[in-house]
C-alpha cells in the first residue's frame, strides 16, 4: 500500500510525468515532421505538373490558350479525385481540369516568375495544398495553380499518432512495472534494516551490518558510530559510579565498625549516632547510585534472557537461602529475549525474590509470562505476609527514601524505581493460597519488540 | 579454621583481621589480586574472603582462576560492588556466598560460621555439635557429656574446633598447625601437643587418641 509520502510513489509519479512529456513532445514532433515531409514531395511533384501543363498550353489563332489534355495524368480527368489545375490569366479562369468539374479554385496572382503554395478547401471539403506560379508564355500572362488533396496524408498521419499513442501507452506500463519492481529491489536492504533494528532494539546484535548498498552506508554507519559512542558512554558513566560506590563504601565499612569498637561500649550516644549516621549515608549512596545508573529502556547495554538469566538468578538465590524452594512457573509462550535491560530486571527479580526469601517458611512461587506486549510476573512467599495498612503503605507511590526506610528497606525503594523507569505497575497484596505477601509487577515492553 | 582475607583497604582489612581472630579464625592477609591467588593457591586454607576491586588482578578473575585450577575451597566475596547481576556473576564463577560492604562483622562471622558448618554437615547457627559435646563458638565455650560449660582459651577453642568439625579422622599435627595458626605465627609441633594435653585434661583423655607417626583422631563418642 502507497502513502502520500512514499519514496515509490514520488519516483513512480516523476517517472510518469517525464515519459508523459517526452511523449508529447515526440507526437507533436514527429506529426509535423510527417506532415513537413510528405507536403514537401507533394510540393515537389506539383511543380512539376505546373511545369508540365505549361508545356501543355498552346494557343490557337485568337489567341486563346487550348491544352492538349491527351498529354495529362488521368487524375486529372475524374471529376473530384483529389487533383487539379486551374489556368488564370488576369485572374480570369481560362482553363481548368475536368476533375474541378464546375469548381473554382481560389487563390492569389503572384507576380511573374515567381511560385507560392498554401492551403485551400477544395471540392467536397478536401483539405488541399496549392502550388500556384505565374508565367508569361507566348506574351500571355499565366497564372498556373495545381492542388492536390491532402486528406490521404492526414489520414496516414493519423494512423500514425493512433499508433504512436498505443505504443506510448504499452512503453508507459513497461517502464512502470519494471521501475516499481527497481524499487522494489533496492528497496529491499532498507527492509532488512528495519528488522535490522527491531533485533537492536531487542538487543540481540549490538551494531548494524554493513552490507548494505553504497547510499545507504554511511547512514549506517552513522547509526553505527553512534550506538557505540551510546553504549561507550553509558558504560563510562556506569563504571565511574561503580567506582565511586565501591570507593565510599570501604571507608563506611570502617566506620560502621568503629561503631562496635569496645572503646566506644561506655559510651552509647556516640555509638547509637555513629552508626545510625553511617547507615543513613550508605542507603542515600547506594539509593542515589542504582537510580542514577538504571538505563531503563534503550539498545545499549545487553538485555534480559529468560533462558540465560533466570537459572542463574535463581542459582544465586539458592546460595542465599539454602533452606528455601525457590519455584519458577514460565508460561508457555515466555520468548527468550526480553526488550529490558539485563542489569535493571536482575536488580528488579533479584530484590524482590530475595525479600520474599526472607520472608519464607519454605517455598516460593515466581511466575512470569508476556501477554499482548506486557511483562507479567508475580511472587508469592508462605511467610507470615504483612498487615493491610503496611500492604497500602508499600503499594504507595512515591514514597520517599527516608519513609521506605523503616523495616522494608533500600531494595523496596529501587524495586520501586527500576518500574517507574518502565511505567510499570506494581502491587502487594495478601496472597489467597499461602497467606504470605503476594508480589505482582507489570511492565509494558516496547510494541514493536512483543510483536516481532 | 585457617581463613585468607585478601582486601586493599589496609585498614578495613587490619580491623576485620583482629576481629576473626577474637572469633577465634587464622588469618593471613593478602592486598592485591597476584599476592592473593598465588596464597590461595599454595596455602591450606578452609575459607577464603575475596574483595572484588583488587589492584592489579580483579577478585572476580582470582576466584576464576581458582576454579580453573581445581581448587575447591570455600570463597565468600566481600565487596561494594553488590548489584545482582554482579552477585549473579560471582556465584557463576564459583563463589559460596556473597555479602556486600558495608557490613557488620558480626554478620561476616555468621556467614563464615554457616559456610563451614554446611561443608562439614553442621546444623547451622553459631554451635558445633559431635556426640554429647556441644561447642559453642560464639562464646567460644564447650558443653561436655555432663552438660557442664567448660571455658576454653583462644588456641584451645581453635584446635577443638578443627577437632569438632573433622571428627573421627586422622588429623596430622602438620595439618593442625596450618588450620589453627596463620603464616606469620611461629609454628612449635610440641606446642600442639601442649594444647592436646590440656584439652585432654578438660574432655577425657579418650576423647582424642594419639596416632604414633600418623596423628591424632578425634572420637565421636568414648
Amino acid at each position: 500500500m502507497m502513502k502520500t509520502d512514499s519514496l515509490q510513489l514520488q519516483l513512480g509519479l516523476g517517472l510518469l510525468l517525464s515519459l508523459m512529456m517526452v511523449f508529447i513532445v515526440l507526437w507533436f514532433l514527429i506529426s509535423h515532421s510527417i506532415r513537413t515531409l510528405t507536403e514537401g514531395y507533394v510540393l515537389s511533384h506539383l511543380q512539376n505538373d505546373v511545369e508540365s501543363l505549361l508545356a501543355a498550353v498552346h494557343f490557337d489563332a485568337k489567341n486563346k490558350p487550348l491544352l492538349d489534355v491527351t498529354k495529362l495524368n488521368v487524375v486529372y480527368l475524374r471529376p473530384f479525385s483529389g487533383h487539379y489545375y486551374q489556368i488564370n490569366e488576369a485572374g480570369i479562369t481560362l482553363l481548368r481540369s475536368r476533375s474541378l468539374w464546375d469548381q473554382n479554385l481560389k487563390f492569389d496572382t503572384p507576380t511573374t516568375g515567381q511560385a507560392i503554395n498554401l492551403h485551400a478547401t477544395g471540392p467536397e471539403q478536401q483539405p488541399l495544398l496549392l502550388y500556384v506560379a505565374s508565367y508569361v508564355k507566348s506574351g500571355v500572362r499565366l497564372t498556373i495553380a495545381v492542388a492536390e488533396d491532402l486528406s490521404p496524408i492526414e489520414h496516414d498521419v493519423k494512423r500514425f499518432q493512433h499508433y504512436f499513442a498505443l505504443t506510448a501507452l504499452l512503453a508507459f506500463f513497461v517502464l512502470l512495472t519494471l521501475q516499481h519492481w527497481l524499487l522494489k529491489r533496492s528497496f529491499q536492504p532498507l527492509e532488512k534494516l528495519q528488522t535490522e533494528v527491531q533485533e537492536l532494539e531487542r538487543g540481540g546484535i549490538d551494531k548494524l551490518s554493513q552490507n548494505v548498498p553504497a547510499e545507504i552506508k554511511p547512514l549506517v554507519a552513522e547509526v553505527n558510530l553512534l550506538l557505540s559512542l551510546m553504549a561507550e558512554r553509558l558504560q563510562r558513566s556506569r563504571n565511574t559510579l561503580g567506582d565511586l560506590a565501591h570507593a565510599l563504601k570501604t571507608p563506611l565499612t570502617l566506620l560502621r565498625q568503629l561503631a562496635d569498637d569496645e572503646a566506644l561500649s561506655d559510651n552509647n550516644h556516640i555509638k547509637k549516632m555513629l552508626s545510625r549516621q553511617t547507615d543513613k549515608m550508605l542507603r542515600l549512596i547506594r539509593h542515589s547510585l542504582k537510580r542514577a545508573r538504571l538505563a531503563g529502556e534503550g539498545p545499549a547495554g545487553s538485555t534480559f534472557s529468560t533462558h540465560d538469566d533466570i537459572p542463574a538468578l535463581l542459582d544465586t538465590l539458592q546460595h542465599m537461602h539454602k533452606e528455601k524452594e525457590f519455584e519458577f512457573v514460565p508460561s508457555e509462550s515466555l520468548p527468550d529475549r526480553l526488550a529490558l535491560d539485563r542489569e535493571d530486571m536482575l536488580e528488579l527479580l533479584g530484590n524482590l525474590l530475595d525479600n520474599a526469601g526472607k520472608w519464607a517458611q519454605q517455598h516460593i512461587r515466581f511466575t512470569l509470562c508476556v501477554n499482548e506486549g506486557i511483562l507479567r510476573c508475580t511472587i508469592e512467599d508462605d511467610g507470615p505476609g504483612v498487615d493491610q495498612t503496611h500492604l497500602n503503605l508499600l503499594t504507595r507511590r512515591g514514597l520517599r527514601l527516608d519513609e521506605s526506610a523503616d523495616g522494608h528497606g533500600l531494595g523496596l525503594a529501587i524495586v520501586k524505581d527500576i518500574i517507574r523507569q518502565y511505567s510499570g505497575d506494581i502491587h502487594f497484596r495478601k496472597s489467597g493460597t499461602t497467606g504470605g505477601m503476594q508480589v505482582s509487577f507489570e511492565i509494558p515492553l516496547s510494541t514493536r519488540a512483543s510483536c516481532a | 579454621m585457617r581463613l585468607l582475607l585478601i582486601e586493599d583497604d589496609v585498614e578495613l582489612a587490619c580491623n576485620l583481621k583482629r576481629n576473626l581472630d577474637q572469633a577465634g579464625f587464622a588469618v593471613d592477609l593478602a592486598d592485591n589480586g597476584i599476592d592473593g591467588e598465588f596464597l590461595g593457591k599454595t596455602e591450606p586454607y578452609d575459607l577464603i574472603i575475596l574483595d572484588l576491586g583488587l589492584p592489579q588482578r580483579s577478585g572476580l578473575e582470582v576466584l576464576k582462576n581458582w576454579r580453573r585450577a581445581g581448587l575447591g575451597m570455600l570463597v565468600l566475596i566481600l565487596t561494594a560492588r553488590d548489584e545482582w547481576h554482579e552477585r549473579v556473576e560471582g556465584f557463576k564463577t564459583g563463589a559460596d556466598d556473597y555479602l556486600g560492604k558495608p557490613f557488620h562483622v558480626e554478620e561476616l562471622v555468621a556467614r563464615i560460621n554457616a559456610l563451614i558448618h554446611r561443608l562439614k554437615q553442621q546444623h547451622s547457627g553459631s554451635i558445633i555439635k559431635v556426640g554429647d559435646l556441644i561447642l559453642d563458638e560464639e562464646y567460644q565455650t564447650v558443653n561436655n557429656e555432663q552438660e557442664i560449660k567448660l571455658e576454653l582459651t583462644g588456641t584451645e577453642f581453635r584446635l577443638l574446633r578443627y577437632f569438632m568439625l573433622n571428627p573421627e579422622k586422622i588429623i596430622s599435627k602438620a595439618t593442625l598447625t596450618e588450620h589453627v595458626y596463620d603464616y606469620d605465627s611461629e609454628k612449635y609441633s610440641n606446642v600442639i601437643e601442649v594444647y592436646i594435653n590440656k584439652l585432654r585434661r578438660k574432655l577425657g583423655k579418650r576423647r582424642i587418641e594419639t596416632r604414633w607417626g600418623q596423628g591424632y583422631i578425634f572420637r565421636n563418642v568414648i
